[in-house]
């Protein structure tokens, strides 16, 4: 399991996620969830993910996060 | 300066100015952008920025909520301080979510510039396994007009802590009728209780259920909870916060299958007042 997903199960065990799920429409990640999460991937990889970065277009799927990692020079 | 927000454009980039920058960094605002539109269309918000911190304040009938989002905790205390001199003459709250030390410590920022601990609300979720849906109907449970919003309103009001409970505006209940997500269950020209969810996916918010007082241990509020169940089948959540210290609700959720997550929303207060010009 990638590193994203294993975060993304941990935070939200309930559900099963694919690299398509998407996870703001789709109710999976709520408001709460995404501070859990940029804080989680800014531990993880080491980064500080800035303010103008936390849309939800940045973390609609696990895909977009992939995307974003890059550029904060992460290959996830 | 406080200024009113006249556009969600304007919300947003002043959000995005002052948003999160590094660790340390705290918020409370997670209003949708649909509820944001909702808000600055009746004039309810406004918002001061400072340096690494944005307060936002909301009009809610006679008082207003407080929201920040700072880049560090020197930068939402230097903010805070304003307050004392600002020209509010009415209680100011403020909804502080998390969890253990940082929500602690947060709450503690809180206090040392004035506010009070009022109330606090924990969340709870039940997991559903999908697919199967409850067969029950109930015919006497239905769904909320538009035209039934004032009434359900005035009985939300009667009933709801306004400080700690988020009440809503007249124009979102009747949109949440619209939606069919509001149940009601009449006892003669009376409502007996309602029930108010909200779908956001596969996750449903139950926001509201409540029995009125005169009706209550008559099976109500469980006719209601099933026909909910029945409502959000395929989904794979449903969260609700409840206070904390309501021993008996949490007692109700718990039977129904509901968990305590952990997460908690500590209402401060600051009462209106002593700092009025």
């Amino acid at each position: 399991m990638e590193k994203i997903e294993k975060i993304l199960q941990e935070i939200r065990p309930e559900f099963v996620f694919t690299p398509e799920t998407d996870l703001i429409t789709e109710g999976i990640l709520d408001s709460f969830d995404l501070i859990t999460l940029v804080s989680e991937l800014d531990k993880e990889f080491g980064i500080s993910i800035a303010g103008v970065d936390i849309l939800p277009g940045n973390f609609c799927s696990i895909h977009a996060i992939r995307e974003l990692l890059k550029q904060y020079g992460v290959e996830p | 300066m406080i200024q009113r927000i006249r556009q969600i454009s304007e919300l947003q980039a002043s959000l995005q100015r002052f948003s999160r920058a590094g660790n340390g960094a705290t918020t409370t605002w997670f209003a949708s952008a649909e509820l944001s539109q909702q808000w600055i269309e009746s004039d309810a918000l406004l918002f001061e920025p400072f340096d690494d911190c944005l307060l936002l304040f909301r009009r809610d009938r006679d008082f207003y909520h407080v929201y920040h989002v700072a880049a560090t905790a020197e930068a939402l205390s230097a903010a805070l301080a304003t307050l004392d001199s600002a020209t509010f003459d009415v209680a100011i709250t403020a909804d502080l979510i998390g969890r253990g030390e940082a929500l602690g410590a947060l709450a503690d920022l809180y206090a040392e510039r004035g506010f009070a601990p009022y109330k606090s609300l924990i969340r709870m979720s039940r997991i559903t396994q999908g697919a199967s849906a409850d067969d029950f109907v109930d015919p006497e449970v239905s769904v909320a007009l538009p035209a039934d919003a004032p009434a359900i309103l005035a009985f939300l009001e009667r009933l709801l802590d306004r400080f700690a409970e988020q009440i809503p505006e007249g124009k979102e209940l009747a949109e949440a009728c619209v939606r069919q997500n509001v149940l009601v269950l009449r006892q003669g020209t009376d409502l007996g209780g309602i029930l108010y969810f909200e779908n956001m996916g596969q996750t449903t918010i139950l926001r509201y259920w409540f029995v009125d007082k005169g009706f209550r241990e008559q099976g109500i509020g469980a006719r209601l909870i099933k026909t909910m169940f029945r409502h959000c089948h395929s989904g794979r959540r449903i969260l609700l916060w409840v206070i904390s210290d309501n021993v008996s609700a949490i007692a109700k959720y718990q039977r129904y299958g509901f968990t305590i997550e952990g997460l908690t929303d500590q209402v401060m207060i600051k009462q209106g007042g002593e700092w009025k010009r």
